[in-house]
């Protein structure tokens, strides 16, 4: 091991958060199928993913939508194009902005505190103790987590795009005084459904990514308390990362 | 005294990054008995006691459970091998999402079929095995931690167990409870299917528990015998340990 370099070590790095990802990743899916079944955890852990986040993703998107149409009606006034306000608020709402803020938020929210709570069982033993009892955690801890992100996040954007619409709405509408039936219009002119699902499916990918990425840094903590604080760290800047990257790759596949 | 072995570590290296624990451990822990690891703060007792559960793999070197050597077994041959086995934690390692019921009949559930009745009649029996009452609904964050242990202790021995394995069980508990888990132990290696592994650093402890003890010391056991052959031993590290002398092995590197 002493003639790794720098770069070398970089490497290593990263390919073992990747197996890491893919290890976790891997094991909650083969653990999903099989007995038993804590439904009332896996509900608990979809309040905790989906209700408790309604606030915070209401919030975010609301203002996103309204900044929106407060940036672009000033913009778009120069050359007479306020009729278009509505329709750019939709689609970037719709097709990127909701999923990623909602991740974004989500992230800050529970990925982190997946990370913090497997991280604070693996320094006080009790991953171990699950083992100990001839369970395995990765059953008890990952899969309710995984699924309830999954499950909800197209949820929260579905909340989040009807949010940003409405405070794009009432900006555009309430603020600036444009006219509501043209605005109204243009909002769902040129939506298509596809727009639509193509943010729901990325809210799903977003929702893995950072499920499995907090439970991922949770599971492999060391050194204690400080320990803990690094991986939950972590968990969030890897997390968002991943959600960004991989909101271009899933972009790029469903609009050619 | 010729009970077949039930556990045998064979020359088990152990090193984590630069830091080597484990040295070529030997021993050999016949069915039946009750064996105790003593030794200093940080000579990687608990360490040793996770591969003898498989939940720490050796570097170098092998752990057999009877016949049956540990790295060979699959993740779900492991698993299935672990419910011959209770472990209590140093910390009680209790699951502290579920209150102390859920935490001991957490086992019972997953492995037996026992119904609502008899798995609550088995929790209190454990608890009462350690002399708690009343705790049932409590979270273990509402716990001392001398109960924490407490708990992970019973619920280590819901199961009936047939190899038990405790990491400190009485450290920080007042004499009386010490004295409480100490004959705990003894009665539950009375039955001669039952083997026991305990850690102490607890003199009484060890010589009201054990058939054997054993000694780490430097990744390495320096001591193995009966309590009667420890008081007479000439081993060093046995003797500063024994004598609570400051100067002798233990303290040297530091001296």
């Amino acid at each position: 091991m002493k003639a790794v370099g720098a770069v070398d070590r970089i490497i290593i790095r990263l390919y073992e958060e990747l197996g890491r990802f893919c290890i976790i990743f891997w094991k909650a899916l083969f653990w999903t199928f099989r007995r038993p079944w804590d439904f009332r955890e896996w509900l608990r852990q979809m309040a905790r993913v989906g209700v408790d986040s309604i606030p915070v993703v209401f919030l975010a998107a609301f203002f996103t939508g309204a900044v929106i149409a407060l940036e672009t009606f000033e913009g778009f006034q120069r050359f007479h194009a306020e009729g278009y306000v509505g329709s750019v608020v939709s689609l970037t709402m719709l097709r990127e902005l909701s999923p990623v803020l909602s991740a974004l938020m989500v992230t800050g929210r529970v990925g982190s505190a997946y990370a913090a709570e497997i991280g604070t069982m693996r320094v006080t033993e009790q991953i171990d103790a699950f083992y100990a009892l001839a369970a395995d955690p990765i059953q008890y801890l990952v899969v309710p987590r995984m699924w309830a992100s999954l499950i909800m996040m197209p949820l929260l954007t579905i909340m989040a795009d009807a949010t940003g619409i409405l405070g794009g709405w009432l900006v555009a509408v309430g603020l600036l005084k444009a006219n509501a039936v043209v605005y109204e219009q243009s909002t769902f002119q040129y939506l298509d459904m596809k727009d639509f699902f193509s943010g729901i499916i990325k809210a799903a990918v977003f929702g893995l990514i950072l499920a499995v990425t907090g439970c991922m840094k949770g599971f492999y903590t060391k050194g204690g308390a400080e320990g803990v604080g690094k991986a939950t760290t972590q968990s969030v800047v890897m997390a968002s990362l991943l959600i960004l990257l991989s909101d271009f790759f899933l972009t790029k596949l469903m609009f050619r | 005294m010729s009970a077949k072995l039930k556990i045998r570590i064979r020359d088990v290296y152990k090193a984590f990054e630069d830091k080597k624990v484990l040295q070529g451990v030997d021993l050999d822990i016949p069915e039946g008995s009750s064996m105790v690891i003593m030794g200093g703060s940080g000579v990687g007792k608990s360490v040793l006691l996770k591969h003898i559960i498989g939940l720490l793999k050796p570097d170098q070197g092998t752990v057999f459970i009877e016949n049956t050597d540990l790295s060979t077994l699959s993740d779900a041959a492991l698993n299935d091998l672990r419910r011959n086995f209770g472990m209590s934690f140093q910390e009680g390692a209790l699951f502290d999402s579920m209150s102390v019921f859920e935490n001991i009949a957490f086992p019972l559930r997953r492995h037996t079929r026992r119904t609502a009745g008899e798995v609550r009649a088995r929790v209190e029996e454990c608890l009462k095995m350690v002399s708690l009452r009343d705790v049932e609904d409590k979270m273990p964050a509402d716990l001392s931690g001398g109960m924490k242990r407490r708990v992970g202790f019973a619920r280590s021995i819901a199961l009936q167990p047939k190899i038990l394995l405790f990491d400190e069980p009485t450290t920080g508990l007042d004499p009386v409870m010490t004295a409480l888990i100490a004959e705990t132990i003894r009665r539950l290696t009375d039955d001669p299917t039952v083997t026991a592994v305990t850690i102490t650093h607890d003199l009484e402890t060890a010589y009201a528990i054990g058939d054997t003890i054993a000694m780490l010391f430097r990744g390495r056991i320096v001591f193995c015998g009966s309590p009667q052959e420890f008081k007479d031993s000439g081993e060093p590290a046995v003797v500063q340990f024994r004598t609570s002398n400051p100067i002798g092995p233990w303290t040297e590197d530091e001296l």
